[in-house]
């Protein structure tokens, strides 16, 4: 065995071994571990996406035990996607919270803790995305919730210490429901890991035993995380409350945990139509979710509560793909490749414009959007990050958000349901609708021209960057094809091209 | 009737009690244990499950999985009471649900 | 070589950018530069379409689409349009924003437009073209509220909410089009021979691609956002919603029928000809609209949009001289329309002047200007040997060739409109009154030679039109192809 073997492993061993570095070591340390740790877990990343678009995927059996009594790892195409999409937004959300984070102020926003819970969740992140076990997946949805609460909570005062106990009773709900869910499956199908669930699930009888009423709490757990309308109520707040760094990653990067999870029982384990209705209930419900989110953004006065619902609404689109995949061939490629390619342009996106409205509110020391008049000229740069970032959003040309929009029209049109096709030309109507009621007010002529003191480089180009990755990421999408096609996210019985 | 199922039927009501706390109730505290509920109920529905081979040996999975379970729902709880005694003595408030005017602190 | 006029304006852009607000001098010597340097490229690469040779670059983008620019004769004629006036306008626009602030701002989003309007121009298919068609409407957006008051906030919305409405429409007719027939490049004659038995989605697709192309056009009822996009600085107006924006519309427009779908299959299938009334519909109206507006800068729109129109109905009656008559109207109303804004901007700038009824006198303040302002009004009517007579004269015949009389009409009944919106607009200045008064004359000479320049072009093109190069053989040229050869 290679280096190159253990990468899945070595992806979950490095941030560990930098969480528990930070924990132990002096606070002087901190930030220099992180980074270096956020150094290492990027290469790994890309070496990673480099194996699997060379060699297929990887599978990895932890200590050599192997399913079905191990637990096994697994690199496909997509989830080497995620983990790479993690490395870049978690370097550019590391190198933004040592800017945000005060080093002369040490217990603002509690920050000593800072580094280790956002390396601890890191770590889960990754394993999540690399888990091919249905228990495993619970576990890790554990930990990254538990890590992301106490996150949330950092600044301990009484809004933050709400919006996460908020978060964490959600997150046990859902925690509870997906392990009595696992409870059932097993004890209908005696079988954990994915692959083998796959199969098991396709023998005739499967359906009617208790294994369909044990995916479904498992699929109701994950939408309950994902924060998919109507189950979004704990998100705002959450994401809005939390300190800068801490909701760029929420909103970026945990709800694609739960969601990836949810993508591969519904795509990678379970036939199509396993569970009747579901697939096209979760592209309703999230057509649902991309109005009543943009309407909600719509109406927000305060900046993080406007990212946040916007939040909501994207989320909506990564639904989109269900009712679609059953038709396999071409249009599963096009709805699966526009699924990846909008969560990685969102996560790109939405962790630009967490940081760069979280600049704002630090350069302005408030966060009323009507009071940010001006901000074109005191703050160009966080002004072109909002604009940049909020071309994704509404998926116009040439980011990311475009090319998934077009290929989830495509594959919707191809499919004979163009309904949905209407669904995302209104979704990127709303979505200029509340970004650009954003971008006039900041680019708002004001008498008051002496705009207020600088903020760190780091607080202006980390997000800038982000935005700007976001906006040629069309330029991937062959990229995301690629490693789209080396997946096991297709439904057994349904073939890609 | 089977042992299996008088442990399947009672893990249920129990998940089931625990789900209405952690969903109706407004206290903290109520939601906490509510959650513990679910879990026990979980539990006892696994542990229910690890004599059902047909041979009678074991099945030792399912132990597994509730003895990580229990560690899981350990740190959760703890990480909840955490939360719920600093929301107390910075609010002197028992449940999440008053929505008093927010800082805007970023 | 084909992306070099795409690529030039937008680095031009980045440079400006992040050279900021107070390196004025450096950022005029980039921007200039890179503006002679676009129209340098543009000119090589016409020189070679005219020898036939046409430059394709294409890059992988989506599944089955790629991203492609060609260099064709149609494409550059717009391109070369918008480069030219491009190095006018920024003379003029130096001028201009002399004293304004965040001047980078500006010339960084106006040098993105202009890389945007040459990706349009040079799309290879529908796809890439939607897609700086996209990018178009972005761009001009942070233009249109450049001042960022109340009003230009108001203006910014709606054009936001038409422009962003008919890319939607855009986006799905697109869509659909590429499912059913691939990714298409631009024909002459037309591109979709294979797929014509669909004839409902067909309709359909070129509905939704029409209302898209339509509002930008300004093609009545969708020209609602133009007159209140005037808001914007002088310049602005005068490039980019006399030119570049609204020209991406109606090349659109021309695409779509010559290149996309091809005369045959668009007069087959009926959809020519709802466009050719929508358009004769949108000519008339405007115009009678424009007679009524007491605003310089409204007047103009209105007239905007019935000139639009012109060419919109010269593409719609698929016949070669109306298509050839409709492509050179592009170029000279372009050079007309240039003029005219420069002048309602000078005068507003220099005299405050912005109502034809604060005219008086003006026409002795700044004889120059006005005077070039009496010859693009006059070509802008058709009166000979100016620019518009040519254009206009191939859109006759091309009227009479496609043996739709009722078109012939509406071109001479637009015409006497044309006199009759624009000539009101001299007397006014030759009225007396006190701004002739003031001292000095005419405006700051960077404002003064450029639109002398435009004026003194709307001449050149007219008395020029049969020689090669110029905008009519250039169009005849360009349009041959889908006809089988044009017979002037």
């Amino acid at each position: 065995m290679t280096l190159m073997d253990h990468l899945p492993a070595l992806l979950i061993i490095a941030p560990l071994a930098g969480a528990a570095l930070v924990f132990v070591t002096s606070r002087s340390v901190d930030r220099a571990i992180t980074c270096i740790t956020a150094a290492v877990i990027t290469g790994l990343a890309v070496l990673l996406v480099a194996r699997v678009l060379d060699g297929g995927a990887l599978r990895y059996e932890i200590g050599g035990w192997g399913a079905p009594l191990g637990i096994d790892l697994v690199a496909d195409g997509p989830a080497a996607l995620f983990i790479l999409l993690t490395a870049i937004v978690g370097s550019a959300v590391t190198a933004y919270a040592t800017g945000y984070f005060p080093v002369t102020e040490p217990t603002r926003y509690g920050h000593g803790l800072f580094w280790t819970l956002w390396l601890f969740m890191w770590t889960s992140l990754n394993a999540l995305f690399l888990t091919g076990d249905v228990f495993n997946v619970y576990v890790c949805l554990e930990l990254v919730g538990i890590s992301a609460v106490a996150l949330v909570t950092l600044k301990g005062d009484a809004e933050a210490l709400r919006a996460g106990g908020r978060y964490l009773f959600a997150s046990m709900l859902a925690a509870m429901t997906y392990l009595l869910g696992v409870a059932l499956l097993y004890s209908a199908v005696g079988q954990l890991d994915m692959e083998v669930l796959r199969d098991a699930l396709q023998q005739p009888g499967a359906a009617a035993s208790g294994a369909a009423v044990g995916l479904t709490l498992m699929v109701a757990a994950l939408v309950l995380k994902t924060a998919l309308v109507p189950a979004h109520f704990w998100l705002p707040t959450a994401h809005a409350s939390a300190p800068t760094p801490v909701s760029a990653a929420l909103s970026a990067l945990v709800v694609k945990g739960s969601y990836f999870a949810l993508l591969r029982l519904m795509l990678g384990v379970m036939p199509p139509g396993f569970l009747p209705g579901v697939d096209v209930a979760l592209a309703v419900l999230g057509s649902i979710a991309i109005v009543w989110g943009s309407v909600q953004a719509l109406l927000q006065s305060r900046i993080k509560q406007f990212v946040a619902y916007s939040t909501v609404a994207q989320i909506g689109y990564l639904f989109i793909v269900f009712p679609l995949a059953r038709t396999g061939g071409d249009v599963l490629a096009l709805a699966l490749g526009g699924t990846l390619l909008h969560a990685t342009a969102h996560g790109l996106a939405k962790a630009g414009l967490f940081l760069g409205a979280g600049s704002l509110m630090e350069r302005f020391g408030h966060a009323e959007i009507a009071r940010m008049r001006g901000a074109a000229r005191s703050a160009p740069v966080l002004t072109a990050v909002i604009t940049l970032a909020g071309v994704t959003m509404m998926g116009l040309p040439p980011s990311g958000g475009f090319g998934s929009k077009w290929m989830l029209i495509s594959a919707s049109v191809q499919a004979g349901q163009w309904w949905w096709a209407l669904v995302l030309g209104l979704g990127g109507l709303l979505a200029a609708a509340y970004m650009f009621r954003v971008v006039a007010v900041l680019m708002a002529d004001t008498a008051d021209d002496v705009g207020p003191a600088r903020a760190a480089v780091r607080l202006e180009w980390a997000p800038l960057v982000l935005a700007v990755a976001a906006l040629f990421l069309v330029l991937a999408a062959p990229l995301v094809n690629d490693l789209v096609a080396i997946s096991s996210l297709v439904p057994p019985g349904v073939m890609l091209p | 009737m089977s042992t299996y199922l008088i442990y399947a039927l009672g893990g249920a009501l129990v998940f089931a009690i625990g789900t209405y706390a952690l969903l109706a109730r407004r206290h903290v505290m109520h939601k906490v244990i509510g959650a513990n509920l679910m879990g026990s109920g979980t539990f006892l529905v696994l542990i229910g499950m690890g004599n059902r081979t047909p041979d009678g040996v074991t099945d030792p999975v399912p132990q597994a999985m509730v003895l990580t379970g229990i560690v899981v729902t350990v740190a959760l709880t703890a990480l909840g009471l955490a939360i719920a005694k600093r929301y107390y003595s910075v609010t002197g408030l028992d449940n999440l649900d008053d929505e008093p005017s927010a800082g805007d602190r970023p | 070589m084909a992306w070099l006029p795409v690529l030039i304006p937008a680095l031009a852009a980045v440079g400006t950018f992040v050279l900021g607000e107070d390196r004025a001098r450096a950022r005029n010597a980039l921007n200039l530069g890179a503006a002679i340097l676009t129209a340098g490229i543009v000119t090589a690469l016409a020189v070679r379409a005219y020898d036939g040779t046409v430059t394709v670059s294409t890059l992988p983008m989506l599944p089955g689409v790629d991203l492609g620019v060609h260099g064709d004769l149609t494409g550059l004629l717009f391109a070369a349009v918008a480069s030219v006036l491009w190095c006018v306008t920024l003379v003029y626009a130096i001028g201009y924003m002399d004293h304004a602030r965040d001047r980078a701002r500006f010339f960084g989003f106006f040098a993105l437009c202009i890389s945007a309007a040459n990706g349009v121009a040079l799309a290879t298919d529908p796809v890439s073209l939607f897609l700086f068609y996209e990018v178009l409407t972005l761009t001009t957006y942070p233009l249109v509220v450049h001042s960022g008051t109340a009003e230009a906030r108001t203006a910014g919305r709606t054009y936001l909410l038409y422009a962003l409405g008919g890319g939607t429409a855009l986006l799905l007719g697109v869509a659909w089009l590429t499912v059913i027939a691939g990714q298409t490049p631009f024909t002459p004659g037309g591109a979709l021979h294979a797929v014509s038995g669909h004839t409902t989605a067909l309709r359909v697709v070129f509905g939704l691609m029409a209302a898209g192309f339509g509002v930008k056009a300004a093609l009545m009822p969708l020209h609602g956002w133009l007159p209140g996009a005037m808001v914007a600085p002088a310049p602005v107006s005068s490039l980019l919603h006399a030119v570049a924006v609204v020209k991406a519309g109606v090349f659109g427009m021309i695409r779509l029928v010559n290149e996309l779908y091809g005369p045959e299959l668009a007069s087959s299938l009926g959809v020519a000809q709802v466009l050719a009334a929508l358009a004769a519909v949108s000519i008339v109206t405007a115009s009678v609209i424009a007679l009524r507006q007491d605003d310089l800068k409204k007047r103009l729109a209105y007239s905007t949009v019935a000139q639009l129109s012109y060419i919109t109905l010269g593409v719609a009656l698929c016949s070669p001289l109306a298509a050839a008559g409709a492509l050179a109207h592009l170029a000279h109303h372009a050079f007309m329309k240039i003029t005219m804004f420069f002048t309602a901007g000078s005068l507003a700038e220099t005299l405050h002047v912005k109502k034809l009824s604060e005219m008086g006198g003006v026409a002795r303040r700044m004889p120059l200007t006005m005077s070039a302002f009496a010859v693009a009004a006059f070509a802008l009517a058709g009166i000979p040997p100016l620019a518009g007579f040519a254009s206009k004269w191939l859109l006759g015949s091309g009227s009479v060739e496609a043996d739709a009389p009722w078109a012939l009409l509406v071109y001479v009944a637009a015409g006497a409109l044309a006199m009759g919106y624009m000539v009101p607009i001299l007397l006014a200045s030759l009225r007396a009154g006190d701004r002739g008064s003031r001292t000095g004359i005419e405006s700051d000479p960077r404002m003064l030679w450029p639109i002398v320049i435009v004026g003194a072009m709307s001449i050149i093109l007219g008395l020029t039109a049969g020689m090669p190069g110029s905008p009519i053989h250039w169009a005849m040229t360009a349009v041959a192809p889908s006809f089988g050869g044009v017979t002037p």
